[in-house]
């Protein structure tokens, strides 16, 4: 019997096939429909600093939506829709009670005082983990590398100190150095990291000369970069690594694990060929395991991590791009 | 922009991203359709968000 048993944030998971935070998530059907189809865990819909920030100014609405009334107006309601935090903490807790499988909330916000409160808030729910989801986006050119990098530190040390569920830091992978940032993070307390997050990229209509807004699906591939960076951080950090961002099939998922990573976070590829993609990637797994002759996902994963291949290997070193420059024509055939 | 037809062709996962960004027009039971009467006019923005992020491309609308 394959057993598919591993470890994400230190919490035992049946397999390592996650559902990642998404509109997809927040929808206990479909979360329900994913744990059946064998899902090892989900990822609850991130709560945004934008959504609390909507509910503060929806209380101040609300003290004052009578101060102004008088004979001709058309509605006494109040014309802003409520769904802030108070509902996102209640469907929380409502989705860990209906699943069996582990509960991950996310949480996207700004200010450092949001930080804290709110991981308290969420911890408080029942959830079996909190994911951290720095989604940091310069925009200005004042702020130095250092400075961003030293206050998400002190908010995870922060909460930290606050809560005792396991903590994952979700990451861009647009540090100067992230290795050194991962192990800095490591080292105050984070239990896993996902690499990476997908950030919403703006575009331009050229007919209409005006920006247009999209979902932004990843693409086949780009699971490339985790690969990278699991492989480099496979037994150099006591957190677990889990892999993000473009995994669509089986053979993805065993790649990751060949080069470290111990469980992998699914969005895309449900939404593109719907959540039987789970019960395909799992069975394809399986099989290749049967294939090989592993047992267990212990026997196989990092066996492709930096520190298991030959000091001589060019795998995860600047080299293999030179040689992939300076050998061209021998890798792809002489250009005309 | 004005929104004359908006239909959605075989292929949908259910995964319901339309229904998110546009609950007047889209309605989502095994799968996604068209609210029957749904408003296309004021709707005209979301409808093609809609469309331009189906993850299997299968909405299609047409423009007076």
């Amino acid at each position: 019997m394959t057993n598919l048993k591993t470890k994400y944030m230190g919490i035992e998971l049946d397999n390592p096939i996650i559902l990642g935070a998404s509109n997809m998530s927040k929808d206990l059907d479909k979360l329900k429909k994913a744990e059946e189809l064998g899902v090892a865990a989900v990822v609850y819909k991130s709560l945004f600093e934008e959504q609390i920030q909507l509910e503060r100014l929806q209380m101040d609405e609300r003290l004052t939506e009578f101060n102004d009334l008088n004979a001709e107006m058309l509605t006494i309601h109040p014309d802003i829709k409520y769904e802030g935090s108070d509902d996102h903490l209640f469907n929380l807790r409502k989705t860990k009670e209906s699943l069996s499988i582990p509960v991950i909330a996310s949480l996207n916000a700004i200010n450092y005082d949001t930080w804290i409160k709110y991981a308290k808030l969420i911890s408080e729910t029942g959830v079996d983990g909190i994911e951290l989801n720095f989604y940091h986006s310069p925009s200005d050119f004042i702020k130095d590398a250092k400075e961003i990098e030293d206050d998400q530190i002190k908010i995870v040390k922060a909460i930290r100190k606050n809560i005792s569920i396991p903590i994952s830091v979700k990451l861009s992978p647009d540090y100067s150095n992230i290795l050194n940032f991962i192990k800095r993070l490591d080292q105050n307390g984070v239990d896993a990291f996902v690499l990476f997050n997908s950030f919403f990229q703006p575009d331009i209509d050229i007919a209409e000369e005006k920006h247009i807004k999209s979902f932004n699906f990843s693409n086949k591939g780009d699971y490339k970069k985790s690969l990278r960076y699991s492989g480099l951080l496979f037994e150099n950090i006591k957190a677990d690594v889990c892999s993000s961002h473009g995994i669509f099939t089986g053979a993805d998922v065993i790649k990751l694990i060949l080069s470290g990573s111990s469980s992998v976070q699914l969005v895309s590829t449900l939404y593109k060929n719907g959540l039987e993609q789970i019960t395909n990637i799992k069975k394809e797994l399986v099989d290749w395991m049967d294939t090989k002759s592993y047992k267990s996902i212990d026997e196989f994963r990092g066996k492709l991590s930096k520190n298991k291949l030959d000091s001589n290997s060019l795998a995860y070193k600047r080299a293999q791009y030179v040689e992939l420059l300076m050998n061209s024509e021998d890798i792809f055939g002489e250009t005309r | 922009m004005v929104i004359k037809k908006v239909w959605i062709e075989d292929g949908c996962t259910a995964c319901g991203l339309c229904v998110d960004i546009c609950p007047e027009v889209f309605k989502l039971d095994d799968e996604a359709t068209v609210i029957e009467g749904a408003k296309f006019f004021g709707n005209e923005e979301k409808i093609q968000e809609a469309a331009e992020s189906c993850p299997v491309e299968i909405i299609k609308y047409t423009e007076e």
